[in-house]
């Protein structure tokens, strides 16, 4: 993969609560190459919020990051300062939310809100940035934008907010636009045109988009390149269609296998482990000795990439 | 149990909302459940499917007799449930059972696992020794039972929620489980889980299921029959499997034309069957005319009716699936 847009390498992060570590990422290095569209999936807990706040340096201060770099455009970010990360945080780094209402100041106009994003970040002025903003919103294919304009948030859908939202991640001209969760919370008639949405604005613009999900099938609609993500650690990562196709870690293909209803993995079980374990033990079927000791080393096989003890020393017989 | 009836019949359900201003003028009516028809037999896993809005979530606390529904009728085992509920609400309440979405806002914070567990049995008066409740919670997956016994509830996951609803649920034995949305807040391996117990509970105890979900692959996957409402009305009834594999309603097709395929090989550019600009709900006419794109003139005169068109199969459209007759 040449020219990523955007590179973690090796990053390690725990939250301390008073004495207690909890630790939240552990080893996690990934790329995404300019102009793709680049999964996280991962369920809750995994670590994939987690993954984004460092990113935009939003992390609350009980965060340590122990090691690793993140590099956007060549830059580290966590080696900027405060200032020099104003200029990148909302501007080429975007963000759209999974609850967009929320997100929309609600004593606002969307005129007001999208007109002040394209003012700070273009320095479009009056009727420039109003234009600017209507052209947005009709490339979000939003119907009379002219009306839209004058709504408040309280009297928008949520498909017609989350459509907003974009329009103002958009605003800044991006390089990389994070979507968080974009429609885990819309109706299914909205979640298709949204996620069309996207790969319209991915294609035409090229924009470079980082989903996080714990959908598959989001996945499958639209991205290039996946990466697995449980219990802060990558599990695997790979092509779109391997990843579909030829599953490797036993954690992917019990997400696989769930879009069906069905599911082979244990229920989440309490109790500690060692630092070191592979965090998808307890509930994998095929866990050896080895995985609750030692994390197992990234391994190439079947043209993917996998951790799995399980799947190297070849008892991979699902 | 009265075998000639079925467990649950619904004849020309209605509930409206009406919003009045602050001298009692109704200025705005919603018409959650509007003339609804339909029954769940013995043994049935019955879905009824819809988006936000559809009316999906009343109908379910009607069904639960959470909630009074305006007029039609309803039964249970062949009695009304206005009866029910006035003799002996505590008997209707051993019959139905209902597990909700939020597993997070709807439990008690300050009760233990065990207490949860026990409150309903306390209340029915009905007998229990600790390895009861123990058993309960092993059959749910829910281990060390043990151990979760004496838990509070921040101490449990989402899924562990769901789980501890439906050990509550099924501890009265009732005939009739109500799932509104079990597992739309779940992680999907969790959801998966669930949704195998829930069926592995079906299988052992042969209850009757209602579930309510948005999306028509958990229905296809998970039930017998299906309805498909939309804006308070059942457009279509029939077998899940039928619905979903040819949709006849122009509503169903477009639920089913929805739902993302996991298979990154055939994304293409989504074809909706749908008219993008959403006008509001007609006064007269199909509700769904506005966004059909096979609507007639006909449709924005006269509302269709839902009609046999095979065995087993309604549809209520003046266009799709019109009876041979």
């Amino acid at each position: 993969m040449s020219d990523p847009i955007l590179r973690i390498e090796n990053l390690s992060l725990s939250y301390l609560v008073g004495d207690t570590k909890f630790r939240a990422l552990k080893s996690v290095s990934m790329s995404v190459p300019r102009g793709s569209v680049v999964a996280l999936v991962g369920e809750s807990g995994s670590g994939k919020t987690t993954l984004i706040r460092s990113i935009m340096r939003v992390l609350p201060k009980q965060a340590v990051i122990e090691e690793g770099k993140i590099y956007f455009e060549g830059k580290d970010l966590l080696s900027l300062n405060e200032e020099d990360m104003l200029k990148i945080r909302g501007k080429k780094i975007s963000m759209v939310f999974q609850d967009p209402i929320s997100h929309l100041n609600p004593v606002m106009s969307v005129k007001e809100q999208l007109i002040e994003s394209i003012e700070l970040h273009r320095g479009l002025k009056g009727k420039e940035a109003e234009n600017e903003a209507l052209r947005l919103l009709s490339l979000m294919r939003l119907k009379d934008p002219q009306r839209v304009l004058n709504l408040f948030p309280h009297q928008l859908s949520g498909g017609m907010a989350q459509r907003v939202l974009i329009a103002m991640a958009l605003a800044s001209n991006p390089s990389l636009l994070i979507a968080d969760e974009p429609t885990s919370a819309l109706d299914p008639t909205v979640q298709i045109r949204i996620l069309s949405l996207l790969k319209e604005i991915h294609e035409n613009e090229n924009l470079t988009i980082l989903l996080i999900t714990h959908d598959l099938s989001v996945v499958a609609y639209i991205a290039d390149f996946v990466y697995v993500i449980y219990g802060g650690r990558i599990m695997e990562y790979g092509d779109v269609h391997r990843i579909f196709g030829r599953p490797l870690h036993p954690y992917t293909k019990d997400l696989l296998l769930s879009l069906s209803g069905r599911s082979f993995s244990e229920p989440k079980k309490s109790g500690t482990l060692l630092e070191d374990a592979c965090p998808f033990a307890p509930r994998c079927p095929q866990a050896i000795e080895a995985c609750f000791k030692q994390f197992p080393k990234y391994v190439n096989l079947n043209g993917g990439v996998v951790a799995c003890h399980s799947v190297n020393v070849g008892r991979d017989d699902t | 149990m009265k075998e000639e009836y079925p467990l649950v019949e619904a004849k020309k359900l209605k509930k409206y909302f009406r919003e009045t201003s602050l001298l009692g003028k109704v200025i705005k009516t919603t018409k959650a459940v509007d003339d609804v028809s339909f029954s769940i037999g013995r043994r049935e896993k019955f879905c009824i499917v819809g988006e936000s809005g559809s009316g999906k979530t009343t109908l379910a606390r009607i069904l639960a007799g959470l909630l009074d529904y305006d007029e039609g009728e309803l039964f249970l085992d062949g009695e009304r449930y206005k009866d029910l509920l006035e003799k002996d609400r505590k008997g209707f309440r051993r019959k139905v059972q209902i597990i909700f979405q939020d597993p997070y806002s709807s439990i008690n914070p300050r009760k233990s696992v065990r207490e949860f567990l026990e409150r309903p049995l306390k209340l029915h008066g009905i007998s229990f020794s600790r390895s009861d409740l123990l058993n309960i919670l092993e059959s749910v997956g829910l281990s060390p039972a043990e151990e979760i016994m004496n838990r509070m509830p921040w101490e449990l996951s989402g899924g562990q929620r769901q789980r501890l609803f439906i050990a509550r649920a099924i501890s009265l034995n009732p005939e009739l489980l109500i799932a509104d949305e079990p597992v739309s807040m779940l992680d999907v391996t969790v959801r998966a889980q669930i949704l195998s117990l829930m069926n592995r509970l079906y299988e052992d105890r042969g209850m009757s299921i209602v579930l309510i979900s948005h999306d028509m692959l958990t229905v296809n996957v998970f039930c017998d029959r299906v309805a498909v409402m939309y804006l308070g009305k059942f457009v279509e009834i029939g077998k899940a499997r039928d619905v979903y594999s040819s949709p006849i309603h122009p509503y169903s097709e477009l639920l089913v034309k929805s739902t993302l395929k996991p298979d990154p090989g055939i994304r293409g550019k989504v074809d909706l069957p749908e008219k993008e600009e959403l006008g509001s709900i007609p006064a007269v006419g199909c509700r769904f005319q506005p966004r059909c794109i096979y609507s007639v003139q006909r449709c924005a005169l006269e509302e269709p009716i839902l009609r046999e068109v095979s065995q087993g199969r309604s549809v209520a459209c003046h266009v799709k699936g019109v009876s041979r007759s």
